[in-house]
Protein backbone atom coordinates (compact mmCIF):
# COMPACT_ATOMS: atom_id res chain seq x y z
CA UNK A 1 0.00 0.00 0.00
CA UNK A 2 1.33 3.46 -1.28
CA UNK A 3 1.94 6.85 1.20
CA UNK A 4 -1.38 8.03 -1.23
CA UNK A 5 -3.43 4.75 -0.61
CA UNK A 6 -3.28 5.43 3.34
CA UNK A 7 -4.01 8.98 3.20
CA UNK A 8 -6.86 8.01 0.86
CA UNK A 9 -8.19 5.62 3.31
CA UNK A 10 -7.59 7.64 6.34
CA UNK A 11 -9.54 10.60 4.92
CA UNK A 12 -12.40 8.54 4.01
CA UNK A 13 -12.31 7.41 8.14
CA UNK A 14 -12.42 10.54 8.81
CA UNK A 15 -15.26 12.12 6.65
CA UNK A 16 -17.02 8.98 8.10
CA UNK A 17 -16.08 9.97 11.64
CA UNK A 18 -17.19 13.49 10.67
CA UNK A 19 -20.55 12.86 9.27
CA UNK A 20 -20.90 10.70 12.80
CA UNK A 21 -20.30 13.78 14.75
CA UNK A 22 -22.94 15.51 12.69
CA UNK A 23 -25.31 12.95 13.37
CA UNK A 24 -24.61 13.23 16.97
CA UNK A 25 -25.08 17.12 16.95
CA UNK A 26 -28.82 16.10 15.21
CA UNK A 27 -28.88 14.01 18.68
CA UNK A 28 -28.96 17.08 20.70
CA UNK A 29 -30.81 19.20 18.31
CA UNK A 30 -33.38 16.83 18.55
CA UNK A 31 -33.97 17.31 22.03
CA UNK A 32 -34.64 20.90 20.78
CA UNK A 33 -36.92 20.23 17.64
CA UNK A 34 -39.09 18.03 20.54
CA UNK A 35 -39.06 21.22 22.89
CA UNK A 36 -40.41 23.27 20.09
CA UNK A 37 -43.13 20.68 19.13
CA UNK A 38 -44.36 20.28 22.83
CA UNK A 39 -44.21 24.00 22.97
CA UNK A 40 -46.00 24.63 19.90
CA UNK A 41 -48.71 22.26 20.90
CA UNK A 42 -49.10 23.88 24.21
CA UNK A 43 -49.82 26.95 22.21
CA UNK A 44 -52.28 25.60 20.30
CA UNK A 45 -54.04 23.72 23.37
CA UNK A 46 -53.96 26.76 25.16
CA UNK A 47 -55.82 28.83 22.44
CA UNK A 48 -58.30 25.94 22.37
CA UNK A 49 -58.70 26.36 26.41
CA UNK A 50 -59.11 29.98 25.98
CA UNK A 51 -62.07 29.80 23.11
CA UNK A 52 -63.68 26.94 24.47
CA UNK A 53 -63.93 29.09 27.68
CA UNK A 54 -65.27 31.90 25.69
CA UNK A 55 -67.30 30.22 23.66
CA UNK A 56 -68.81 28.26 26.84
CA UNK A 57 -68.89 31.33 29.22
CA UNK A 58 -70.18 34.09 26.85
CA UNK A 59 -71.52 34.35 22.99
CA UNK A 60 -68.38 33.69 21.75
CA UNK A 61 -69.77 31.85 18.32
CA UNK A 62 -67.99 28.55 18.01
CA UNK A 63 -65.43 26.00 19.86
CA UNK A 64 -62.28 25.51 19.10
CA UNK A 65 -62.20 22.05 17.24
CA UNK A 66 -63.53 21.72 14.33
CA UNK A 67 -65.30 24.73 14.62
CA UNK A 68 -63.01 27.38 14.47
CA UNK A 69 -62.17 27.98 10.69
CA UNK A 70 -66.15 28.21 9.86
CA UNK A 71 -66.16 30.64 13.02
CA UNK A 72 -64.02 33.49 11.44
CA UNK A 73 -65.83 33.56 8.30
CA UNK A 74 -69.56 32.86 9.41
CA UNK A 75 -72.45 35.48 9.67
CA UNK A 76 -70.93 36.35 12.99
CA UNK A 77 -67.45 37.72 11.70
CA UNK A 78 -65.14 39.43 14.53
CA UNK A 79 -61.62 40.24 14.12
CA UNK A 80 -60.54 37.94 17.60
CA UNK A 81 -62.86 34.44 15.69
CA UNK A 82 -60.60 35.49 12.31
CA UNK A 83 -57.62 35.42 14.72
CA UNK A 84 -58.59 32.58 16.05
CA UNK A 85 -59.66 30.62 12.35
CA UNK A 86 -56.13 31.42 11.52
CA UNK A 87 -54.20 30.28 14.74
CA UNK A 88 -55.49 26.75 14.02
CA UNK A 89 -53.02 26.92 11.09
CA UNK A 90 -50.40 29.36 11.61
CA UNK A 91 -49.31 27.85 15.59
CA UNK A 92 -48.47 24.70 13.78
CA UNK A 93 -47.00 25.92 10.74
CA UNK A 94 -44.86 28.53 12.54
CA UNK A 95 -43.84 25.77 14.92
CA UNK A 96 -42.77 23.53 12.80
CA UNK A 97 -41.04 25.90 10.85
CA UNK A 98 -39.16 27.26 13.84
CA UNK A 99 -37.86 23.62 14.38
CA UNK A 100 -36.49 22.85 11.20
CA UNK A 101 -35.30 26.36 10.81
CA UNK A 102 -33.50 25.85 14.03
CA UNK A 103 -32.09 22.66 13.60
CA UNK A 104 -30.64 23.41 10.50
CA UNK A 105 -28.45 26.52 11.27
CA UNK A 106 -27.38 24.67 14.49
CA UNK A 107 -26.65 21.72 12.55
CA UNK A 108 -24.39 23.74 9.87
CA UNK A 109 -22.39 25.22 12.93
CA UNK A 110 -20.99 21.42 13.67
CA UNK A 111 -17.46 21.66 13.00
CA UNK A 112 -16.06 19.04 11.02
CA UNK A 113 -12.85 18.89 8.76
CA UNK A 114 -10.25 20.28 11.30
CA UNK A 115 -8.21 17.14 10.48
CA UNK A 116 -7.28 18.00 7.11
CA UNK A 117 -4.41 20.12 8.10
CA UNK A 118 -2.86 17.32 9.89
CA UNK A 119 -3.57 15.10 6.59
CA UNK A 120 -2.42 17.35 4.25
CA UNK A 121 1.56 16.32 5.95
CA UNK A 122 1.15 12.71 4.18
CA UNK A 123 1.66 9.44 5.78
CA UNK A 124 3.03 10.69 9.38
CA UNK A 125 -0.42 13.11 9.39
CA UNK A 126 -2.33 10.00 8.95
CA UNK A 127 -0.53 7.94 11.33
CA UNK A 128 -0.83 10.64 13.85
CA UNK A 129 -4.35 11.18 13.21
CA UNK A 130 -4.96 7.36 13.97
CA UNK A 131 -2.71 7.19 17.19
CA UNK A 132 -4.43 10.22 18.34
CA UNK A 133 -7.70 8.45 18.21
CA UNK A 134 -9.53 7.13 21.56
CA UNK A 135 -11.54 4.19 19.91
CA UNK A 136 -13.53 3.67 22.76
CA UNK A 137 -15.10 7.34 22.53
CA UNK A 138 -15.71 6.82 18.58
CA UNK A 139 -18.02 3.44 18.90
CA UNK A 140 -20.04 5.36 21.59
CA UNK A 141 -20.09 8.56 19.49
CA UNK A 142 -21.17 6.11 16.35
CA UNK A 143 -23.81 4.46 18.55
CA UNK A 144 -25.15 7.15 19.64
CA UNK A 145 -25.43 8.73 16.05
CA UNK A 146 -27.57 6.78 15.19
CA UNK A 147 -29.69 6.52 17.30
CA UNK A 148 -29.74 10.25 17.02
CA UNK A 149 -30.31 9.93 13.43
CA UNK A 150 -33.11 7.26 13.29
CA UNK A 151 -35.06 8.92 16.30
CA UNK A 152 -35.01 12.67 14.72
CA UNK A 153 -36.44 11.31 11.47
CA UNK A 154 -39.06 10.38 13.11
CA UNK A 155 -39.43 13.03 15.33
CA UNK A 156 -40.00 15.19 11.74
CA UNK A 157 -42.13 12.65 10.66
CA UNK A 158 -44.43 13.16 13.84
CA UNK A 159 -43.63 16.90 13.34
CA UNK A 160 -45.02 16.67 9.64
CA UNK A 161 -48.00 14.44 10.72
CA UNK A 162 -48.98 17.62 13.44
CA UNK A 163 -49.15 20.35 10.95
CA UNK A 164 -50.55 17.69 8.04
CA UNK A 165 -53.36 17.32 10.28
CA UNK A 166 -54.38 20.31 11.36
CA UNK A 167 -54.10 21.79 7.59
CA UNK A 168 -56.23 18.67 6.43
CA UNK A 169 -58.95 19.47 9.73
CA UNK A 170 -59.01 22.77 8.01
CA UNK A 171 -58.97 21.98 4.67
CA UNK A 172 -61.96 19.77 5.56
CA UNK A 173 -63.95 21.33 7.58
CA UNK A 174 -64.38 24.32 4.99
CA UNK A 175 -64.85 22.26 2.38
CA UNK A 176 -67.48 19.51 2.87
CA UNK A 177 -68.84 21.33 6.21
CA UNK A 178 -69.07 24.93 5.77
CA UNK A 179 -69.49 25.36 2.15
CA UNK A 180 -70.80 22.29 1.23
CA UNK A 181 -72.92 21.29 4.73
CA UNK A 182 -71.79 17.88 5.02
CA UNK A 183 -70.36 16.22 8.22
CA UNK A 184 -67.05 14.79 7.39
CA UNK A 185 -65.52 11.94 10.13
CA UNK A 186 -62.28 13.87 11.01
CA UNK A 187 -61.07 10.73 12.32
CA UNK A 188 -60.84 9.80 8.54
CA UNK A 189 -58.75 12.88 8.01
CA UNK A 190 -55.75 12.01 10.56
CA UNK A 191 -55.69 8.81 9.12
CA UNK A 192 -55.49 9.83 5.33
CA UNK A 193 -53.14 13.00 7.00
CA UNK A 194 -50.64 9.73 8.46
CA UNK A 195 -50.71 7.66 5.14
CA UNK A 196 -50.12 11.06 3.08
CA UNK A 197 -47.10 11.84 5.54
CA UNK A 198 -46.06 8.14 5.51
CA UNK A 199 -46.13 7.77 1.96
CA UNK A 200 -44.23 11.48 1.16
CA UNK A 201 -41.75 10.60 3.76
CA UNK A 202 -40.88 7.22 2.49
CA UNK A 203 -37.13 7.86 0.80
CA UNK A 204 -36.28 9.94 4.05
CA UNK A 205 -36.97 7.04 5.89
CA UNK A 206 -35.07 4.58 3.83
CA UNK A 207 -33.08 6.67 3.38
CA UNK A 208 -32.44 6.37 7.60
CA UNK A 209 -32.81 3.13 7.89
CA UNK A 210 -30.48 2.45 5.06
CA UNK A 211 -27.76 4.68 7.35
CA UNK A 212 -27.97 2.95 10.37
CA UNK A 213 -27.75 -0.20 8.52
CA UNK A 214 -24.07 1.44 7.60
CA UNK A 215 -23.70 2.78 10.76
CA UNK A 216 -23.50 -0.26 12.14
CA UNK A 217 -21.08 -1.51 9.45
CA UNK A 218 -18.95 1.12 10.32
CA UNK A 219 -18.37 -0.07 14.20
CA UNK A 220 -17.97 -3.62 12.98
CA UNK A 221 -15.00 -2.40 10.92
CA UNK A 222 -13.53 -0.08 13.32
CA UNK A 223 -13.62 -2.37 15.49
CA UNK A 224 -11.37 -4.62 13.09
CA UNK A 225 -9.32 -2.04 12.32
CA UNK A 226 -8.29 -0.44 15.94
CA UNK A 227 -7.66 -4.51 16.57
CA UNK A 228 -5.05 -4.40 13.55
CA UNK A 229 -3.67 -0.89 13.63
CA UNK A 230 -3.37 -1.68 17.76
CA UNK A 231 -1.24 -4.35 17.15
CA UNK A 232 1.16 -2.97 14.03
CA UNK A 233 4.31 -1.12 14.73
CA UNK A 234 5.33 1.51 12.70
CA UNK A 235 8.66 2.33 11.77
CA UNK A 236 10.16 5.56 10.49
CA UNK B 1 -32.14 24.42 33.02
CA UNK B 2 -31.58 20.81 31.73
CA UNK B 3 -32.86 20.51 28.74
CA UNK B 4 -34.49 17.50 30.20
CA UNK B 5 -36.15 19.27 32.84
CA UNK B 6 -37.63 21.56 29.89
CA UNK B 7 -39.01 18.68 28.62
CA UNK B 8 -40.26 17.16 31.54
CA UNK B 9 -42.41 20.80 32.21
CA UNK B 10 -43.99 20.72 28.99
CA UNK B 11 -45.15 17.01 29.01
CA UNK B 12 -46.73 18.51 32.57
CA UNK B 13 -48.61 20.82 31.08
CA UNK B 14 -50.04 19.16 28.19
CA UNK B 15 -50.99 16.81 30.37
CA UNK B 16 -53.19 19.42 32.61
CA UNK B 17 -54.24 20.91 29.06
CA UNK B 18 -55.53 17.53 28.02
CA UNK B 19 -57.39 17.10 30.92
CA UNK B 20 -58.93 20.74 31.19
CA UNK B 21 -59.79 19.97 27.29
CA UNK B 22 -61.47 16.99 28.76
CA UNK B 23 -63.54 19.15 30.91
CA UNK B 24 -65.73 20.55 28.18
CA UNK B 25 -68.56 19.30 27.05
CA UNK B 26 -71.14 19.58 24.19
CA UNK B 27 -74.88 18.38 23.56
CA UNK B 28 -77.32 19.11 20.80
CA UNK B 29 -80.86 18.26 20.93
CA UNK B 30 -83.35 19.72 18.40
CA UNK B 31 -87.26 19.17 17.76
CA UNK B 32 -90.65 19.92 16.56
CA UNK B 33 -92.39 22.15 18.92
CA UNK B 34 -96.41 22.18 18.91
CA UNK B 35 -98.81 23.52 21.34
CA UNK B 36 -96.85 24.17 24.69
CA UNK B 37 -93.01 22.90 24.39
CA UNK B 38 -90.88 23.09 27.66
CA UNK B 39 -87.06 22.68 26.82
CA UNK B 40 -85.44 21.55 29.91
CA UNK B 41 -81.17 22.11 30.46
CA UNK B 42 -79.98 20.64 33.53
CA UNK B 43 -76.43 20.59 34.24
CA UNK B 44 -73.73 20.11 37.25
CA UNK B 45 -73.79 23.44 39.48
CA UNK B 46 -69.88 23.55 38.99
CA UNK B 47 -70.29 23.37 35.19
CA UNK B 48 -70.59 26.65 33.65
CA UNK B 49 -72.57 26.76 30.14
CA UNK B 50 -73.80 28.59 27.25
CA UNK B 51 -76.90 27.21 25.57
CA UNK B 52 -77.76 28.50 21.89
CA UNK B 53 -81.28 28.24 21.36
CA UNK B 54 -82.77 28.49 17.97
CA UNK B 55 -86.45 29.01 17.26
CA UNK B 56 -87.42 28.59 13.28
CA UNK B 57 -91.33 27.68 12.19
CA UNK B 58 -94.06 28.85 10.09
CA UNK B 59 -95.35 31.56 12.26
CA UNK B 60 -95.07 33.88 15.45
CA UNK B 61 -94.37 32.05 18.12
CA UNK B 62 -94.43 33.18 22.80
CA UNK B 63 -91.07 31.70 24.03
CA UNK B 64 -90.83 32.03 28.56
CA UNK B 65 -87.45 32.94 29.58
CA UNK B 66 -86.01 31.18 32.50
CA UNK B 67 -85.50 34.10 34.22
CA UNK B 68 -89.45 34.38 33.61
CA UNK B 69 -89.42 37.27 30.30
CA UNK B 70 -92.00 36.57 27.89
CA UNK B 71 -91.17 37.60 24.38
CA UNK B 72 -92.96 36.96 21.33
CA UNK B 73 -90.78 36.36 18.31
CA UNK B 74 -91.51 36.03 14.54
CA UNK B 75 -90.40 32.23 13.95
CA UNK B 76 -90.27 32.56 9.75
CA UNK B 77 -86.69 34.27 10.34
CA UNK B 78 -85.20 31.60 12.16
CA UNK B 79 -84.65 33.54 16.12
CA UNK B 80 -81.94 32.19 18.40
CA UNK B 81 -80.77 33.43 21.47
CA UNK B 82 -77.78 32.25 24.07
CA UNK B 83 -78.60 31.79 27.42
CA UNK B 84 -75.65 31.89 30.03
CA UNK B 85 -75.72 29.41 32.51
CA UNK B 86 -73.16 30.39 35.27
CA UNK B 87 -71.28 28.10 37.54
CA UNK B 88 -73.35 28.35 40.91
CA UNK B 89 -71.23 25.87 43.20
CA UNK B 90 -67.62 23.71 43.51
CA UNK B 91 -67.89 20.35 42.48
CA UNK B 92 -69.65 18.45 45.36
CA UNK B 93 -68.02 15.14 45.09
CA UNK B 94 -72.05 13.69 43.18
CA UNK B 95 -71.02 11.26 40.36
CA UNK B 96 -74.18 10.29 39.38
CA UNK B 97 -77.48 11.34 39.42
CA UNK B 98 -80.83 10.09 37.64
CA UNK B 99 -84.35 11.54 37.82
CA UNK B 100 -86.62 10.13 35.11
CA UNK B 101 -84.97 10.03 32.07
CA UNK B 102 -82.67 12.73 32.53
CA UNK B 103 -79.09 11.91 33.57
CA UNK B 104 -76.10 13.72 34.83
CA UNK B 105 -72.74 12.22 35.60
CA UNK B 106 -69.36 13.56 35.43
CA UNK B 107 -68.47 12.52 31.48
CA UNK B 108 -72.43 13.75 30.68
CA UNK B 109 -72.85 16.95 33.19
CA UNK B 110 -75.49 18.47 31.09
CA UNK B 111 -78.63 17.12 29.52
CA UNK B 112 -81.21 19.06 27.30
CA UNK B 113 -84.59 17.81 26.93
CA UNK B 114 -87.41 19.12 24.64
CA UNK B 115 -91.11 18.04 25.76
CA UNK B 116 -94.05 19.25 23.14
CA UNK B 117 -97.85 19.34 23.26
CA UNK B 118 -97.95 19.74 27.38
CA UNK B 119 -100.99 20.19 29.33
CA UNK B 120 -100.27 22.13 32.39
CA UNK B 121 -96.85 24.55 33.22
CA UNK B 122 -94.82 23.37 35.19
CA UNK B 123 -95.30 20.07 33.41
CA UNK B 124 -95.26 16.92 35.60
CA UNK B 125 -92.07 15.38 34.32
CA UNK B 126 -88.45 14.61 34.96
CA UNK B 127 -87.24 18.26 34.41
CA UNK B 128 -89.97 19.46 36.89
CA UNK B 129 -88.85 16.45 39.64
CA UNK B 130 -85.13 18.00 39.07
CA UNK B 131 -85.95 21.31 39.81
CA UNK B 132 -84.86 21.86 43.92
CA UNK B 133 -82.67 19.26 43.61
CA UNK B 134 -78.93 19.70 45.27
CA UNK B 135 -76.00 20.45 43.30
CA UNK B 136 -78.29 20.41 40.12
CA UNK B 137 -79.01 23.76 38.22
CA UNK B 138 -82.25 23.58 35.94
CA UNK B 139 -83.41 25.88 33.30
CA UNK B 140 -87.04 25.84 31.21
CA UNK B 141 -87.87 27.56 28.49
CA UNK B 142 -91.47 27.28 27.23
CA UNK B 143 -92.44 27.93 23.79
CA UNK B 144 -96.29 28.37 22.62
CA UNK B 145 -96.87 27.67 19.20
CA UNK B 146 -95.80 25.98 16.23
CA UNK B 147 -92.23 25.36 15.91
CA UNK B 148 -88.75 23.62 15.36
CA UNK B 149 -86.25 24.09 18.33
CA UNK B 150 -82.77 23.09 18.82
CA UNK B 151 -80.66 23.62 21.87
CA UNK B 152 -77.07 23.62 21.94
CA UNK B 153 -75.22 23.93 25.17
CA UNK B 154 -71.57 24.17 25.48
CA UNK B 155 -69.85 24.31 28.81
CA UNK B 156 -67.16 23.63 31.03
CA UNK B 157 -67.01 22.01 34.59
CA UNK B 158 -63.67 22.35 36.55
Amino acid sequence: MTEADVTSKVRDLMEALDEVRRYKALTSLMVDFVMIILATIASLFSVEILVNYLHASSEFPCSFLPNAFGCGIGSTVTGFSSLVALSLFVIPAVGILCGVVWVDRKFKRVKVGEWRTTLDEGLPGAVKLLTQMKWDSVFEEIQLSKIGYLVYGLVKVAGYFVFVSFLSIFATTFVFDFAIHVIFNLDVVIVVAFVLVLVLSRKDLEKRYRQTWSLDGLIWELRWFSGEFGSASFKT
Amino acid sequence: MNKAWVVFGLVLLLGIQVTVLSSFHEVYTDGPAYGTTEVCIVKWNYVQASARVAIGGPGSVSVTLPNGTDIAINATTNYSFTLNLPRTGAFSGETGLGVGSIELNESSPITVSIDANITSVPFSNSCSEIVGVQYVDVAVITVVGDAFVSVDVYGVGL
